[in-house]
């Protein structure tokens, strides 16, 4: 089911209704209902998959349970890494089979071996990288003591398949969730308003920024040998604003639909491109993910800790293993490997903390220097973004080639249409200017008189309605 | 809780009210004409209606025969140009009508629209017969995908609201208006039209995604079901006046036949062209679109007209 379709629409509501009016009383009922409610919103897109989840939930409560009884350090590795295993088990398979297959069979043919090619016809399961890492998380930190498992097997399920975030986000942490789920949930109304405030900036990034974006960032990359460099570089800022409007809008439906329900969702984005170096851009983009590798894959490894190699290697395998989790192509694995490069001078001048604040706090405008470093960090972000979304590693550098050709300096070939959508992303960046000190761009207009903020909102919904563009997937469904 | 549901419903029916306003000065929907069933079991338009067009400020007409789009009834020939939306092509400006596109290219020819949605392929035959006494046209240039051929069989599937043939009997079966009052009410309000366009849950969204290629909805081609129906049409229409337009996609079995049973034919090729059709949600073609079929049509038409 997709926030933006009339199906989540009438699904919303009726779980509101039946959480607050029919299952308030009752936390195991309340707890029930969020299952059944977010197996439903799964299920919706394909019912099978639903046994993944299943299986992954009983395995992960009993490996929880039965860690926190185990005292036998080898066995409490055997019941670790039984977790891991069929947790990334599932992961590899559906999504990294066939991209290991192919390349296993492209490196024995390069060495002059025929291997017959067997790849399946596999469907991705909508947001298993999500999950998988969500689950992993609550086995790794009983492992490590941080969290004592819990007994509650309803709880535990409506953790793992809360379906504000089940399929794109934020990557939950249990010490951070798993809690909420033991303690009765009250309404507050300022929270729920804040959450509907959420989700219709949310929607808004989604149906007028991404879609918008899409229709055009699309046309360019996959026409690129038509176009020239000038509008070859257009087509890459679409895409730029895409993502964001696309990924960043999810997560703040989410976070806005949990609060409606009572609950608190980690943040996952925080402004990425007011950033003003890659250390700070990835302390603002996808910081649910960024996190979990810091804690669960960069830190083991001895993070910023050892030599200079040790950090070198210890960054070099966070970025690429993240970029890997995005897709099984290569075009992942380079947009990881070029953000580790980008993140690699920061770190060895010790000067990837630098900016830990928010840019131009408490002033209207960045300074020249501010403004420099925003832009360049954008600029080298826009250039990662092209390896992204590029179909492959030849498409992305014929398209990098032509944007540094002569033809940067022709007249660019985009529709006149295109200067309206240039326009709504003016706008959305003024707003998110505006509000980059809050939560998210809106979240401080509670602070304006009543007439002020409903002209605000019915804005918003009228620029939805005159500028929806063409309905896109989000694009984290496919990770 | 009392106080939040009291002001969701405000802000929720001022939505609704701004969506409808909106809606309607920026024409984000079509107005829908209203139809009738005629003696011959025609669904036509009411004639004389007007409205507006998606995101125009110009107006729809229908002409006095029931028909939206161009009747050009002046000139010594005249071709008829037959179909479902994708002729009567309510979702862009009348200058995108094949007919429109196609009298540009041939100046002493009238064109005569009769598009519908919804027309299957025995309908599209049945207005051939109710247009030969009116306007006695030269050729009829019938557009079709594989859809409308199975949608005609009333064996296959029953479409009530769908003139059909039944092979068996050798019978046309008449349609009947599908919920009439429910869809006055639909699209007299824009913002539930809207939405129902927009999302289209439980609507049989037969062009939503169809943006080149109509595919057949598992639809397997049944020789003996189409050599009754060519039969049929060869016995009781004018086949020999009669182009059939074919969507690209058309499964090649129903070209083939086709032609076996004397019907000049037109393949339409889009060539992967993206850009044919109007977007992910709706499939009919875009202006760009009825240009690219229209040459494709005149190219054929240059071989066939004696000037």
């Amino acid at each position: 089911m997709l926030f933006n379709s009339i199906d989540f629409a009438i699904f919303l509501p009726i779980v509101f209704i039946l959480y607050w009016f029919a299952t308030n009383r009752n936390l195991k009922f309340q707890n029930l209902l969020i299952v059944a409610a977010s197996y439903l919103f799964y299920g919706w897109w394909d019912w099978r998959f639903l046994s993944l989840i299943l299986f992954s939930t009983i395995i992960d409560y009993s490996v929880g349970l039965r860690l926190s009884k185990q005292e036998n350090p080898t066995k409490r590795n055997i019941l670790l890494w039984t977790s891991i295993l069929v947790n990334l088990g599932f992961l590899g398979f559906f999504k990294y089979y066939n991209f290991f297959a192919d390349n296993f069979i492209t490196a024995f043919s390069f060495f002059g071996a025929e291997i017959k090619a067997n790849s399946l016809n596999i469907i991705l399961p909508v947001g298993i990288s999500f999950y998988t890492f969500q689950t992993l998380s609550y086995t790794i930190d009983i492992y490590k003591r941080k969290l004592e498992p819990t007994k509650d097997f309803i709880a535990f399920a409506a953790f793992v398949s809360f379906f504000p975030q089940l399929v794109a986000g934020p990557i939950e942490r249990a010490t951070n969730l798993l809690p909420q789920f033991y303690i009765k949930r009250k309404f507050e109304y300022t929270k729920a308003v804040d959450g509907l405030r959420q989700i219709l900036w949310g929607l808004f990034k989604k149906i007028v920024i991404a879609d918008n974006a899409a229709e055009y960032a699309n046309l360019i990359f996959n026409n690129s040998d038509d176009y020239s460099g000038s509008t070859l570089l257009i087509g890459a800022l679409f895409f730029t604003f895409q993502i964001y409007g696309d990924f960043s809008g999810y997560s703040d439906i989410a976070i806005g639909t949990s609060r409606l329900f009572g609950f608190d969702l980690m943040r996952n984005f925080a402004f990425p491109y007011f950033s003003r170096d890659i250390a700070e851009f990835w302390r603002r983009w996808h910081i649910s993910l960024s996190t979990w590798f810091r804690d669960y894959l960069y830190i083991p490894l001895g993070g910023s800790r050892g030599g200079t190699w040790i950090q070198v290697r210890n960054t070099f395998i966070i970025f690429v293993v993240s970029g890997f989790w995005h897709g099984a192509n290569w075009t992942f694995i380079v947009w990881g490997a070029l953000n580790a490069i980008y993140f690699l001078p920061l770190l060895l001048l010790k000067r990837n903390r630098l900016n830990l604040g928010t840019i131009a706090q408490g002033r209207y405008l960045p300074t020249v220097k501010e403004f420099f470093n925003m832009s360049s960090t954008f600029g080298l972000t826009l250039l990662a973004w092209i390896f992204f979304r590029a179909n492959n590693i030849e498409h992305a550098y014929k398209y990098i080639s032509e944007v540094m050709s002569p033809s940067f300096f022709s007249v660019p070939d985009v529709p006149q249409k295109a200067i309206v959508i240039w326009v709504l992303i003016l706008f959305f960046l003024m707003i998110e200017w505006i509000g980059r000190e809050g939560q998210f761009a809106i979240s401080h207009i509670y602070k304006l008189p009543l007439l002020i903020r409903w002209s605000f909102y019915f804005s918003i919904i009228i620029l939805m309605f005159v500028f929806t563009g063409k309905e896109q997937a989000f694009i984290y469904f496919q990770f | 809780m009392k106080n939040f549901i009291l002001r969701l419903i405000t802000f929720f029916i001022i939505t609704c009210l701004i969506g409808e306003f909106i809606i309607r000065v920026y024409k984000l929907t079509p107005d829908i004409p209203q139809r009738f069933i005629d003696e011959t079991g025609i669904q036509r338009y009411k004639p004389e209606q007007t409205g507006y067009y998606t995101k125009s400020d110009t107006k729809w007409r229908i002409n006095k025969y029931g028909w939206m789009g161009v009747a050009d009834t002046t000139y010594g020939k005249t071709i008829a140009v037959i179909g479902d939306s994708y002729i009567e092509n309510i979702m862009n400006p009348i200058s995108c009508n094949q007919g429109v596109i196609l009298k540009s290219y041939f100046d002493d020819i009238g064109f005569f629209e009769a598009g519908r949605s919804g027309v299957s392929f025995i309908e599209g035959m049945e207005i051939t017969k109710l247009l030969k006494p009116i306007i006695q046209p030269q050729f009829y240039l019938l557009y079709v995908s594989s859809n409308d051929f199975y949608e005609s069989f009333s064996n296959k599937i029953r479409y009530f609201d769908r003139m059909q043939i039944d092979l068996k009997n050798k019978t046309i079966l008449k349609a009947k208006l599908k919920n009439p009052t429910l869809k006055k009410f639909l699209y007299s309000s824009k913002l539930l039209y809207y939405m129902y366009l927009r999302f289209p849950l439980l609507v049989e969204n037969q062009n939503k995604g169809e943006i080149i290629t109509l595919a057949p909805k598992n639809n397997t081609f049944d020789q003996l079901n189409f050599n009754k129906l060519f039969e049929y049409s060869v016995n009781n229409y004018d086949v020999e006046k009669i182009i059939l337009i074919f969507h690209p996609g058309t499964q090649k079995e129903i070209i083939s036949t086709a032609n076996e049973y004397g019907f000049q034919t037109v393949e339409l090729n889009s060539e992967g062209d993206q850009s044919w059709g109007l977007g992910s949600h709706d499939g009919h073609w875009s202006c760009y679109g009825h240009s690219q079929v229209a040459k494709q049509v005149k190219t054929y038409l240059n071989t066939v007209i004696v000037q």
